[in-house]
């Protein structure tokens, strides 16, 4: 009985100190949690409809029944910026989820065959990397016509080379281990050995690129939709929201200056979860560390 | 170091040719280079439907009908030549509209480089001697809110507070020094932030080595350790961000000129992209991959040539 409680006090001990220790952590994993709440919630907090026009309310400021102003079309700024975390979460989500499978499949495959197969990937990363991931992205979604679903194939495309040679480089490395030897002898096939022993010592450190990597494909989507090329009308996304603004930036500057913040602060979100999650896994890389 | 001068100039060439063919492949795999698309879109107006005739015509006058590598081959060999064709829709040659161009591009991020070192560099080493101070922290947090903020969101900020507040800066355009100032300020924030945060984790990095311990029990004064012995190793490290970041500040350049106005290639490659003006965009994408490319090779030399350790191209 007594030991139940001891465990218990423990347990508990255990979470505050977790809690104190890894502030940072804890603080950007509950901001991400929220702005994900958000993007899973959004008909049901929207205050307006997104989409719904207003002649008579055009560049309203913000007020009580308008908690951010309204845009040029008179809809409800809030509402979009809302609905926007929706259409930025799920499509960096899908941009992750694919360029991740995909890097990381190419990086176990390329590391642990080398030869032909791994010069072949690995001189397509070094092409891909021969540009600036906006330029290509954009060069791509030209070729694809304007729109958020060009967008997305082509941040996919774009996106899957740091998976790629950072599973690479583990897998070279892992490939030499004891274990992975061990595993060998015993008669281990191939894909078991990748996947059994080798996947699972890899999978921190592209949890960490994947949290750094949505910051960074939920600000090339904004970009792109700023500059025409991403969503296109009515659909909201705060990147494209910004550009409607622009005109009305003398009179109006809520209609940029909100979907800008929220677009900072799910970065900030994203990055910060990422830096702490790699601080959280590998206590050697934290900043200055002195051992 | 000559075998690797040489080694890393071939791989930069190559991969330069690669992203030429990509760039290519990936804009003629589109309806964007179809007669009837160059003709409505630069031509005739948009409404108006091409006759045969003016397909033809077309066709024949950009050798459209070619197998794809033989108009790649055409486009590599006079670009090498400095000929990247003429633009669809201005009628002059792109290497020329990209000749007037460039300056203003290449003043931008020449400036916003400076300017971003110039404030990195310093603010860097100071957080990193001063570590864990009020200052530490108020620069590490102002890097975080800079790095995260996009570029053209920063870039209304500073219009607002600015230009349409108090009235110092131009709002858009290339006339004057001061207009240089909000564009150079917006594209260097992002960068310099990244600068900052890599010069002082690599200043930190060092200041733990065993020989700062050592050049500190000889009775070295403090500002002679930091000065003397940490700052040209500390320095590695950032030669290879700021390598990096040029290639970001290329892409953000786009987003830049295009927020205020500002007449360069990023302005020329999005205006290029709405006209569906092709070898237009051809030859922005190219000039874009080059500068990028050689810049890397920039870095990687330097790097060979401050560091001694590295003996490259000796190794095996």
């Amino acid at each position: 009985m007594d030991t139940t409680i001891a465990v218990d006090k423990s347990y508990k001990k255990g979470v505050v100190r977790f809690v104190k220790q890894d502030k940072l952590l804890v603080y950007s994993a509950a901001v991400v949690l929220i702005i994900i709440l958000i993007a899973l919630m959004a008909p049901l907090i929207m205050p307006h409809d997104p989409t719904a026009v207003s002649l008579t309310e055009k560049v309203n400021p913000p007020s009580f029944q308008y908690p951010c102003g309204t845009d040029p079309l008179g809809r409800c700024v809030l509402s979009r910026i809302i609905q926007g975390t929706r259409t930025s979460l799920v499509a960096a989500a899908i941009i992750v989820a694919i360029s991740g499978t995909g890097g990381v499949l190419l990086g176990l495959i390329s590391g642990y065959k080398g030869g032909l197969v791994d010069s072949l990937i690995m001189r397509l990363v070094d092409v891909l990397l021969a540009f600036p991931s906006i330029i290509l992205a954009m060069a791509l979604v030209v070729s694809m016509g304007p729109g958020l679903g060009s967008v997305i194939i082509a941040l996919t495309l774009v996106h899957w080379t740091g998976y790629a040679r950072l599973v690479r480089a583990e897998v070279l490395t892992l490939k030499q281990s004891e274990f992975v030897e061990a595993a060998r002898a015993m008669g281990n096939s191939s894909v078991r050995i990748l996947f059994k022993y080798i996947l699972p010592n890899v999978i921190a450190p592209v949890i960490v690129m994947a949290s750094l990597d949505i910051a960074q494909i939920v600000l090339s989507m904004a970009s792109l939709s700023f500059l025409g090329l991403g969503a296109q009308p009515p659909d909201a996304e705060w990147g494209a929201m910004i550009n409607q603004g622009r005109e009305f930036i003398r009179t109006a500057p809520h209609v940029t200056l909100f979907p800008g913040l929220a677009l900072m602060v799910t970065i900030l979100a994203f990055s910060l979860l990422g830096d702490s999650l790699r601080d959280y896994f590998d206590p050697r890389l934290r900043e200055g560390y002195i051992e | 170091m000559w075998r690797f001068i040489f080694k890393r100039l071939a791989a930069t060439i190559l991969v330069v040719v690669a992203a030429s063919i990509l760039t290519f492949g990936i804009l003629h795999l589109t309806p964007g280079t179809t007669p009837v698309t160059i003709l409505k879109y630069a031509f005739i107006g948009l409404e108006e439907i091409p006759t045969d005739a003016e397909i033809t015509e077309i066709t024949a006058r950009y050798k459209l009908s070619d197998p794809l590598y033989k108009q790649y081959y055409r486009w590599i060999k006079q670009a090498v030549q400095g000929n990247l064709g003429d633009s669809y829709v201005y009628r002059v040659p792109v290497a020329e509209l990209i000749r007037l161009r460039f300056p203003a591009t290449a003043l931008l991020a020449a400036l916003s480089v400076a300017l971003s070192l110039l404030i990195a560099i310093p603010l860097g080493i100071l957080c990193a001697v001063k570590r864990n101070s009020f200052f530490d922290h108020l620069g590490r947090i102002s890097a975080l809110f800079a790095v995260s903020m996009p570029s053209f969101w920063l870039a209304y900020l500073l219009i607002i507070s600015f230009s349409l507040g108090f009235d110092l800066f131009p709002v858009a355009g290339f006339r004057s020094v001061p207009s240089l100032v909000l564009p150079c300020v917006t594209l260097a924030a992002g960068m310099g932030a990244v600068t900052m945060r890599i010069m002082r984790s690599s200043m930190l990095d060092v200041m733990s080595q065993d020989y700062i311990l050592t050049a500190r029990a000889k009775g070295l004064y403090e500002t002679g350790v930091v000065s003397k012995h940490a700052l040209k190793n500390a320095f590695l490290p950032v030669v290879t961000v700021v390598g990096l970041q040029f290639g970001h500040m290329l892409g953000g350049s786009v987003i830049v000129e295009t927020v205020f106005a500002w007449p360069g290639i990023g302005k020329l490659l999005i205006d290029s992209i709405f006209a569906k003006d092709i070898p237009m965009v051809q030859g922005c994408i190219l000039l874009i991959a080059m500068t990028y490319a050689l810049v890397n090779l920039l870095v990687d030399l330097s790097y060979a040539l401050m560091d001694p350790r590295i003996r490259y191209g000796r190794e095996s």
